[in-house]
C-alpha cells in the first residue's frame, strides 16, 4: 500500500544520463494536468475513446452488435458548411477565398447529391439494423427450443450436468 | 549438407520472410543447395526465384545430411514436413499472437492462432535445437515446457531501407506538422485506438501534429472502419490510414516522420522499432512483452498509458526540446550500432553445434 505522500509511479522510463528523468517527468504532468483540467474536450475525449474501445468487446457477436451502434451514429455524413482554413500565410488568403467561393458554386448541385446519399445511409444502416436484431431474437429462440428439448430428450444427463454448472465460476 | 529453413508463408516485406532470406544468404555461403519452403498457396509468386514450393522438399532435402529450421509463427501444412523429417531439427520460435486479441474482429484469424498455439505445444521436445528471436519469446518456449531456449535476435535485413524514398510521398514533409508515425499490420494487440486517442489530444491542444498510420487491415477491415468512426466521431482532421506500401513509399514515411509512435500491446521483436532507429527518429514507445528488450535502454518508454494528456505532453516535449530530442536519439544510435554489429555466421555457427551444416 502506497503512503498518501508517495509519488506517484513513474510513467516515462528515461535511460539518459544527462536527463533528469524525475523533473522532466514532473513538468510533463503538471502541463497535462493544466490541459486536461482546461479542456471541456478532456472528458469528451474518454467518453468517445471509451465508446469506441474494443477492450469492451469480447467475441464475434457482441462485435457485431458492438458496430452495428456504431455504424448508426457514423452513417451521417457532415454536408455542412466548414471553416476553410490555410496555413500558407499571405498566399493562403486567395487560396481560402478561392475554395470558398468553389464550395458555395458547387453547394446547390452536391447538397441534394449528398443529402440523397445520407438518406440512402440511414436506411441501410436501419435495415442492416433490424435483420442483425431479428437475426438475435431468432438465435435466442432457437437456443432456448434446443435446451428445452435436450431437457426433455436427455433428463438425467441434464440432471447430471447440474452440479458441475453450478461450480463452473463465471 | 546444407540448412533448409520452412517457413508457413512468404511475402515481400514480411518479417520472417525477410529474416529466412538473410539467414539463406549465409546458409547458401555454406552450401548452396541451402532453400527455404513455402507452401504454395501462401507463397508470393513475386518470390518464386528464392522460395521453393513446399511439394520439392523431398526431391531436394535429404535427412542423412541436412538441418532444417522450422519458423514457428501460426498454424500450417508445412508443420507436417518438419513432423516427417528424420534429420536434424530446429525451431524458431517467432512468438504467436494471443487469440484473444482477434475473437471479435477476425474470428477466423482467432482460430489460426488458436491451432497454431495448440501445435506450438504439441511440438514441443521434438526438435534438437529450439531459438527464439526475442528473450520474451523464449521465456513464453521454456514455460510451455521446451526446455533451454537460445535467443537468435530477430535479423532485420537493412540493406532495404537504402532504398530511395518514393518522392510523392515527400508531401507529407511540409513543415507544417510534426509527422508521428506508426507501421504495423492492422491487428488490434497494436492498440490503434491509443494512437488515434494521444492524435485526439494533441489536436486538441492545438500542437500541430500529423498521425500517419502504414500497415495493411487485410482481414480486419471491421476493425479498420471502426478506427475511421473513431476518429471521424473525435473529429481529427490529421489521422491519416495510409494502408500497405512498398518498401520505397515505406522509405519515403520513415524519412518524413519526425517521432516513431508505438502503443501495441503484444510484440514478439518489434522490427519497426529498429527501422525507425535507422531513420533516426525518436522513438516513444509502450513498455509490453519484447519492445523493452528491442529498445535496450533507449527510446521513451512509456509504462502506463491511461492519460494520453500526458503522452501528448512528452511528444510536444521531444518536438520542441532540442537537447532532449538528440540525448533520446544519440542513445538510440547506440542501440543500433550494437544491433548491427553482431557477427551472424558466429552466432548460427554456435548455435548449430554439431547440427550438420
Amino acid at each position: 500500500m502506497s503512503t498518501p505522500d508517495a509519488p506517484p509511479a513513474r510513467v516515462f522510463d528515461v535511460q539518459l544520463p544527462d536527463v533528469n528523468a524525475d523533473a522532466l517527468e514532473q513538468r510533463l504532468r503538471e502541463r497535462a494536468a493544466a490541459r486536461a483540467g482546461l479542456s471541456a474536450g478532456g472528458t469528451e475525449l474518454d467518453e468517445i475513446v471509451r465508446k469506441f474501445d474494443l477492450k469492451s468487446v469480447r467475441n464475434e457477436e457482441e462485435f457485431l452488435r458492438f458496430f452495428m451502434d456504431r455504424l448508426q451514429e457514423l452513417h451521417q455524413v457532415d454536408i455542412n458548411d466548414f471553416p476553410i482554413q490555410s496555413h500558407r500565410g499571405l498566399v493562403g488568403r486567395p487560396i481560402r477565398l478561392l475554395k470558398s467561393t468553389l464550395w458555395k458554386l458547387l453547394k446547390f448541385y452536391t447538397y441534394r447529391l449528398f443529402s440523397q446519399q445520407n438518406q440512402i445511409n440511414a436506411q441501410l444502416a436501419a435495415a442492416l439494423d433490424a435483420l442483425l436484431r431479428k437475426s438475435e431474437d431468432r438465435i435466442r429462440k432457437l437456443e432456448a427450443r434446443i435446451a428445452e428439448l435436450e431437457g426433455e430428450t436427455h433428463p438425467a444427463a441434464n440432471k447430471a450436468k447440474q452440479p458441475e454448472q453450478a461450480n463452473g465460476g463465471d | 549438407m546444407a540448412v533448409h529453413q520452412l517457413v508457413a508463408g512468404a511475402r515481400l516485406g514480411d518479417a520472417i520472410t525477410n529474416e529466412a532470406l538473410a539467414l539463406a544468404r549465409i546458409f547458401r555461403e555454406w552450401s548452396p543447395q541451402a532453400s527455404i519452403f513455402c507452401p504454395s498457396k501462401t507463397l508470393d509468386p513475386k518470390l518464386h526465384a528464392k522460395v521453393m514450393p513446399a511439394e520439392t522438399f523431398d526431391q531436394i532435402a535429404d535427412p542423412a545430411k541436412d538441418t532444417i529450421i522450422l519458423h514457428l509463427s501460426i498454424g500450417s501444412s508445412i508443420h507436417e514436413l518438419y513432423r516427417n523429417w528424420s534429420g536434424a531439427r530446429v525451431i524458431l520460435y517467432h512468438n504467436i499472437t494471443p487469440p484473444g486479441w482477434f475473437s471479435a474482429v477476425a474470428p477466423a484469424t482467432a482460430q489460426l492462432l488458436r491451432s497454431g498455439l495448440e501445435e506450438v505445444r504439441q511440438l514441443a521436445g521434438t526438435a534438437h535445437r529450439v531459438w527464439a528471436d526475442s528473450r520474451f519469446n523464449a521465456n513464453e518456449l521454456e514455460a510451455l515446457g521446451y526446455g533451454p531456449v537460445e535467443v537468435l535476435p530477430l535479423v532485420i535485413p537493412l540493406d532495404h531501407l537504402e532504398l530511395p524514398p518514393a518522392p510523392h510521398i515527400r508531401a507529407v514533409a511540409d513543415g507544417s506538422r510534426a509527422n508521428l508515425l506508426f507501421v504495423g499490420r492492422g491487428a488490434p494487440n497494436k492498440r490503434f485506438e491509443d494512437l488515434i486517442r494521444i492524435q485526439a489530444a494533441l489536436e486538441r491542444m492545438e500542437f500541430p501534429t500529423r498521425l500517419l498510420l502504414v500497415g495493411s487491415f487485410g482481414g480486419t477491415e471491421l476493425y479498420a472502419s471502426l478506427l475511421q468512426g473513431m476518429a471521424k466521431e473525435l473529429g481529427l482532421r490529421h489521422c491519416h490510414f495510409e494502408g500497405p506500401r512498398p518498401q520505397a513509399e515505406l522509405n519515403a514515411y520513415y524519412t518524413a516522420a519526425d517521432l516513431f509512435l508505438c502503443m501495441s500491446e503484444h510484440e514478439g521483436f518489434c522490427a519497426p522499432l529498429i527501422e525507425a532507429m535507422v531513420f533516426d527518429l525518436p522513438i516513444v514507445a509502450f513498455d509490453a512483452c519484447a519492445v523493452p528488450e528491442t529498445l535496450a535502454g533507449s527510446g521513451v518508454l512509456v509504462k502506463e498509458k491511461d492519460n494520453p494528456w500526458l503522452i501528448a505532453e512528452m511528444i510536444r516535449e521531444l518536438q520542441e526540446n532540442p537537447t532532449l530530442n538528440q540525448a533520446v536519439r544519440d542513445r538510440q544510435r547506440r542501440r543500433l550500432s550494437e544491433y548491427q554489429k553482431r557477427d551472424l555466421t558466429a552466432e548460427l555457427n554456435a548455435l548449430l553445434g554439431d547440427l550438420p551444416h
